[in-house]
């Protein structure tokens, strides 16, 4: 009952209570009188004292809300809904965003009032509030109906994207029939997908840049009806980082020879140390014009390289010395790889693996389009710490890499990889080592700057900014962005800009550091932003808890005394009039 | 449905109808592509020479076919009561209602009812189908004729355009425009090809002269002619015709500069030139092998035959002959050149020439050997074209015994022991035979079965010097040989063993042979072992030149037969085959005449204080230091795709820099564009790019930056250093990380 009555009385509780007492009294001498209408009476003293009680309790009630609640209606609504909704809450009022104009007969609810009235809008119909304008309401307490999305739904366009390297689109689409996708670069098609039953499909399509530059490649989907739609990938195709690799061995290899002349061929500076007597080594300098003999290993020579490769041999012959600085070295960024020797068990105490002996010999990897048998060491490779696995055939890790600190350690387990060099597949050679060798060694020590607007961005809308850096200074085609700190979370801060028209755009630092971003023209990629608009606006509405249909919207109301006193007045006259009939 | 007569009769006016309409069509249609093909005679739009057409078709049409609509039912029967008697001139009546009829019109009714009835279906309406399909396959030839007939003179080509648009890349309607281009060609004389001409993409003879004569739609101040080899030719004002001329020895490129009056240059698109080169001529032997060999009571006289052949010409053909006399260090060496017999004078495009070889003449004595070839020559001016055949070889047959020339001053004696072996075994041979009756059969039996294996080891040996060692080579037999024995026979375990292979030891053991079984394993290993090893290719593995293979093929095959005999106890069936065998080998070993240097390693001088004392103070470690210095080729190809997507995207104005890169881009690609043709379009369009970006649609950028990206080589990729930033917070998080694992 409390939950639905409130009092506040004018006196403390028990002057009321007393007041009752009185009442009551009045209500019991009312009773022992003779007379006619002995029960009108009686209630008339009751309904008095109430009266009178509630006159100075001042008692409240819980009411519904008497606001207008509106509906609100988005492109790509269901009118079904709609009606529906009408139906059961005839009283909502009926509203329009501005970007859906199709039903110019419902009134508009422009998107500046949409705060104003963001506490009446109890139902969003179709994909709901525009992302930009979303970000604008404080809180959102309606309920989304939104429609079954169809066509790419998310899209992954790789970050960085290397020349020559094979990199992948990845996505999911929604497709409602037969549909085929086909990845479009500067030199033609570079790979398609066809999907033959309606559903949602996650998608591959892998390309390979020959040029580094800014460009924009096409994504054509065609489905059954043979419509055509064309939408815009943005691809930044970045020229490799070179490297400085170090390889100390005990004797030469066809294995280190052939990675050698693979690294050397692609202008990376290598340098090489083969043990030619106890204390003496022959060196190779190739792309480099350091000519320092590494006659033992200290922090300071490794600290000029990216990368080590070390055979098992030479491992197990460093000096404690040269093994606290190795260590020291790849927890400071330095890349290290295992040279296996045969099927040398390598046990170190200070390397953060163990290995143990394995039953196979030879593994099949399947390459692009061709099974192909490699002989491998008969190890295998275990830690307490996690290994990432790089290159894998079922359970097996054959090459994969773990943290070191700020450096990883990594290790391969194929033995002949030159072979697949020799046989005239150096694409599969390269790519056996190239994701090896770009995880493992020394990461440059960049700003870090992060857009954390999903694609796609359209032009004039806000683009959010994440960036990791001491006092950073940024600009967004020449104009300084305005950046703000995290109140908790040093050296993290955040930023918005705006792009005025569609293309590519670049954010540059005062330390050279820059991030190229595509600006879309509004009509790409729809059912894209389509999904994400959805999703923002189901993602924000889940945040605020209750849904709007499960949801009263109730306040206490007083009583108004005025009430209480009327009838106060009216039973004791009722009383006062009988008495003196009865005289 | 039963049809009245009425309809009946209009059925008939309908069929003649359509009989006629067809035939006009037939007729229109012949006439239609007349026009059309006079039509194009005439420098006008493709559109315009069909509509002309069409509307030739139609007045045709519609001239013949507008009597038709006159044809009435009347008619039809005027021309029934013309053609059947039967009908009594009464058709007429059965147009006429029934009702309406007196009685004698309808008993005339039903007497024209019931014949006209059984006339219906084989009444034959008039029709000349047949003359018009005739007139119509007429017409058809002609049109052909007309448009097979080349140029003629006063044929000005219309400009074609390689990318759809046109020539001129100006949108301006008062820029200067070509409005003609006639390109004559003059084939060098010595090819005796008339002078024609040719359209605007050239495939002409070598060292042709082109004459271009270009006229313009206005007075422009110069016009020139750019040729892939950078070289140019200015063209002169001649009658309101610019000309000039130029004689092509190189395949390329060539397009139309001008330059207008208001300074303004233009470019046309680029026009292809093909020269095709003057071939050599086409000589060959007919009716010798290319060894032969002439026995002592064989003729001394030799017909050559050979046929030569030009494509424009030949002017002469000799045969070049090298008399080779004496053996050994005396050998002597004379040449001749002899002319044919026929034809007395080498000349036209095809010729059968014959000469009479006489050895005595040339004074070939036994044992001596002819080489000759024959040459010709074609009439190409300066230098005619030359080419000859494959060295032919005659050898003269000796008659006296070879002997064995031994050189003891060469360094190398390549002669092996098994020169010796195979008369070795004539002389046992001969001794085995002279000693029949006296020895028992079995000695014989088994003498004879160790001379064959003597034979086949030499045998094999020989095979080994010609490359069959994986088809049959000693080492494989005697490796399986072995294997199969070891387990059964014991004996040989102690025993001393025959027949084997090397049973004399004629040639050093090899310990084992194990070649095959490592290959088999690489091999399994690798598949593709078996095509970067040719070890094992006969035909490639041999330590002799070709024209010894022959020989030694044949006493290795004479060898066969030789120690089948003996094998089957028949050594006197088998002496010719080895007296065979020796001379052959006689013979090889006279014609290998090498000589190699003596070849070794020579050490450095040891210090004798130094050795043994293992003192490396002095030793230091050697280093080599090298880079890799790449030069790209399509450095500019790279960066133009760079702009051209730029471009495409923003539509900036394109700076001078970025225009030399397009040229530079076009010069890279032009070297690419030579040896494929079809990509001249695209080099067309970077020259427009780079002159006239504005003029450039998007779908022609998408065109030029394919063709460009698909130049770019596919190359494996390298490793990148990857950019994760190292914060201090992260730091922090990765020490916390290290810490938890800890």
């Amino acid at each position: 009952m409390n939950n639905l009555v409130s009092i506040d009385p004018w006196f403390p509780t028990w002057v009321c209570f007393l007041l009752g007492l009185v009442f009551f009294v009045l209500i019991l001498t009312e009773a022992r009188k003779k007379g006619r209408y002995r029960v009108l009476r009686i209630a008339a003293q009751s309904i008095a004292g109430l009266a009178l009680m509630g006159f100075f309790l001042r008692p409240s009630v819980k009411i519904r809300s008497g606001r207008e609640f509106i509906l609100l209606l988005t492109s790509g609504y269901n009118s079904a809904q709609a009606d529906s909704l009408l139906k059961i809450e005839p009283y909502l009022r009926v509203f329009r965003t501005e970007d859906f104009t199709s039903q110019s007969k419902i009134p508009t609810l422009p998107y500046a009032a949409i705060e104003e009235q963001e506490k009446n809008i109890k139902y969003v119909l179709g994909i709901g509030i525009p992302l930009p304008e979303l970000e604008q309401i404080p809180n959102r307490k309606y309920t989304l109906f939104a429609p079954q999305a169809t066509g790419m739904l998310k899209l992954v366009i790789p970050d960085k994207v290397i020349i020559n390297q094979t990199s992948t689109l990845k996505g999911l689409f929604q497709a409602t029939g037969e549909t085929k996708i086909v990845l479009v670069g500067p030199g033609g098609a570079e790979d398609s997908v066809q999907l033959s039953r309606p559903g949602l499909h996650p998608i591959q399509l892998s390309f390979r840049p020959k040029q580094t530059g800014k460009f924009v490649y096409e994504l054509l989907i065609l489905n059954k009806e043979d419509s055509l739609l064309r939408e815009p990938v943005p691809v930044c195709v970045q020229q490799e980082k070179k490297l400085k690799f170090l390889f100390l061995q005990t004797f030469p290899t066809a294995e280190t020879r052939t990675l050698k002349n693979f690294l050397s061929e692609n202008n990376h500076a290598v340098v090489l140390r083969s043990q030619i007597s106890k204390s003496n080594y022959i060196y190779e300098f190739i792309n480099t014009d350091d000519k320092n003999k590494i006659n033992r290993l200290t922090a300071e020579a490794l600290n000029s390289f990216d990368l080590l490769f070390v055979d098992a041999v030479t491992i197990q012959r460093l000096s404690p010395s040269e093994q606290t600085d190795l260590t020291a070295a790849v927890k400071s960024g330095l890349g290290i790889i295992i040279f296996f020797n045969d099927n040398q068990l390598l046990n170190e105490s200070w390397l953060p693996v163990k290995t143990i002996p394995a039953n196979s010999d030879t593994v099949h990897i399947n390459f692009r389009n061709y099974l192909r048998t490699l002989p491998r060491h008969k190890i295998e490779v275990t830690s307490a710490k996690h290994i990432e696995p790089i290159l894998t055939t079922g359970k097996n890790i054959l090459a994969g890499s773990m943290r070191m600190g700020e450096g990883h350690f990594g290790f391969m387990l194929l033995s002949e990889t030159y072979s697949l060099n020799t046989s005239g597949n150096p694409d599969d050679y390269a790519s056996v080592w190239i994701t090896l060798l770009s995880k493992v060694a020394r990461a440059a020590n960049n700003q870090s700057i992060q857009i954390t607007s999903g694609f796609p961005i359209y032009n004039d809308e806000p683009i959010h900014l994440k960036i990791l850096a001491d006092a950073p200074k940024f600009y967004s085609d020449k104009i300084k962005l305005p950046l703000s700190e995290d109140q908790f979370v040093a050296g993290l801060w955040y930023g918005k800009t705006w792009a005025g028209s569609p293309g590519w755009h670049t954010l540059k630092s005062d330390e050279n550091d820059s991030l190229n971003y595509y600006i879309s023209s509004k009509g790409a990629w729809k059912s894209l932003r389509i999904n994400q608009q959805v999703l923002q606006n189901s993602i924000k509405m889940n945040r605020q808890g209750t849904s709007s249909l499960s949801r009263e919207e109730e306040h206490w109301a007083e009583i108004s005394p005025v009430y209480f006193l009327l009838i106060y007045l009216v039973c004791s006259g009722y009383l006062w009039v009988w008495g003196k009939i009865s005289i | 449905m039963i049809l009245t007569p009425f309809d009946k009769i209009k059925a008939l006016k309908n069929k003649y109808r359509l009989q006629r309409i067809a035939e006009f069509v037939l007729i229109s249609i012949g006439g239609g592509i007349i026009v059309f093909s006079i039509a194009s005679f005439f420098i006008i739009p493709f559109l315009w020479k069909f509509f002309t057409a069409f509307f030739a078709f139609l007045f045709l049409l519609g001239y013949l076919g507008a009597s038709l609509f006159k044809v009435s039912n009347l008619d039809i029967t005027r021309y029934l009561n013309q053609q059947y008697k039967e009908l009594e001139q009464s058709t007429d009546l059965l147009l006429l209602n029934n009702n309406r009829m007196s009685l004698l019109q309808q008993i005339q009714y039903q007497r024209t009812l019931f014949h006209f009835s059984k006339l219906y279906s084989d009444i034959k309406l008039p029709h000349r189908l047949f003359r018009a399909m005739y007139i119509f396959i007429i017409c058809a030839g002609v049109s052909a004729l007309l448009l097979l007939i080349p140029d003629t003179p006063w044929f000005i080509q219309s400009l074609p355009s390689t990318t759809g648009t046109t020539l001129i890349q100006s949108n301006d309607k008062k820029s200067s425009e070509i409005e003609a281009v006639q390109i004559n060609v003059f084939p060098p004389s010595y090819t005796g090809l008339e002078k024609f001409i040719s359209g605007l993409s050239l495939k002409v003879p070598e060292k042709s002269r082109v004459h271009w004569k270009i006229s313009f739609n206005q007075i422009i101040n110069s016009v020139k002619i750019i040729l892939s080899d950078k070289d140019s030719i200015p063209l002169t004002l001649i009658d309101n015709s610019y000309v000039g001329d130029k004689v092509l020895s190189q395949s390329g490129f060539y397009q139309f500069v001008w330059v207008d009056q208001n300074k303004k240059i233009s470019y046309s698109d680029f026009y292809r030139i093909e020269i095709i080169l003057d071939a050599a001529p086409k000589v060959e032997i007919t009716n010798l092998n290319q060894f032969t060999k002439v026995n002592i009571q064989d003729s001394r006289q030799i017909n050559v035959i050979s046929h030569i052949s030009d494509d424009y010409n030949l002017t002469q053909a000799i045969i070049v002959a090298t008399v080779s006399k004496g053996s050994g260090e005396s050998l002597k060496f004379r040449e001749e050149q002899l002319h044919f017999d026929k034809p007395d004078i080498i000349s036209g495009k095809k010729v059968k020439a014959e000469r009479l070889l006489d050895l005595n003449q040339l004074g070939l004595d036994p044992g001596d050997e002819l080489y000759f070839y024959v040459e010709a020559r074609d009439n190409k001016f300066p230098i005619p074209n030359k080419k000859r055949t494959e060295t032919y070889f005659i050898a003269l047959q000796d008659t006296t015994s070879i002997s064995l020339v031994e050189d003891e001053g060469l360094g190398v004696d390549l002669l092996p022991d098994y020169f010796r072996s195979q008369r070795q075994i004539i002389i046992d041979t001969e001794k085995l035979l002279k000693d029949k009756k006296t020895i028992s059969s079995f000695q014989f039996r088994s003498t004879s079965n160790e001379l064959g294996f003597d034979q086949k080891t030499l045998r094999l040996k020989y095979g080994e010097f010609l490359g069959e060692e994986a088809s049959e080579g000693i080492g494989a037999e005697a490796t399986h040989t072995n294997e199969a024995v070891e387990e059964k026979d014991l004996t040989k375990k102690f025993g001393h063993q025959h027949d084997t292979e090397n049973e004399h030891h004629l040639v050093a053991e090899k310990k084992e042979h194990d070649h095959h079984e490592s290959q088999d394993i690489t091999e399994k290993k690798n598949p593709l072992a078996q095509f970067s090893h040719n070890h094992d290719n006969e035909e490639v593995a041999t330590f002799f030149e070709q024209s010894l293979r022959a020989k030694l093929k044949a006493a290795i095959t004479v060898m066969w037969d030789a120690e089948l005999y003996l094998r089957l106890v028949q050594p006197e069936k088998s002496l010719p085959y080895q007296y065979q065998a020796l001379k052959l080998l006689k013979e090889i070993s006279n014609d290998s005449r090498i000589y190699v240097h003596r070849m070794g390693f020579d050490p450095p001088p040891l210090k004798e204080e130094k050795r043994l004392t293992a003192n490396l103070s002095d030793v230091t470690s050697p280093y080599l230091q090298s880079k890799m210095n790449f030069t790209d080729n399509l450095i500019n190809i790279k960066i133009a795709v760079q702009i051209i997507e730029k471009f495409q995207q923003e539509r900036f104005k394109i700076s001078p820099s970025d225009r030399s890169i397009l040229q530079k881009a076009g010069e890279e690609f032009a070297r690419i564009a030579l040896q494929n043709p079809a990509a001249l379009p695209a080099l067309s369009l970077l020259r427009r790019l780079a002159d006239q970006p504005d003029l450039i649609q998007h779908n022609q950028l998408i065109f030029i930056k394919k063709i460009l990206w698909q130049v770019l080589p596919t190359i494996p990729g390298s490793p990148s250093k990857s950019s994760v930033p190292l914060h201090e917070a992260n730091r922090l998080f990765i020490k916390h990380i290290e810490k938890d694992n800890e």
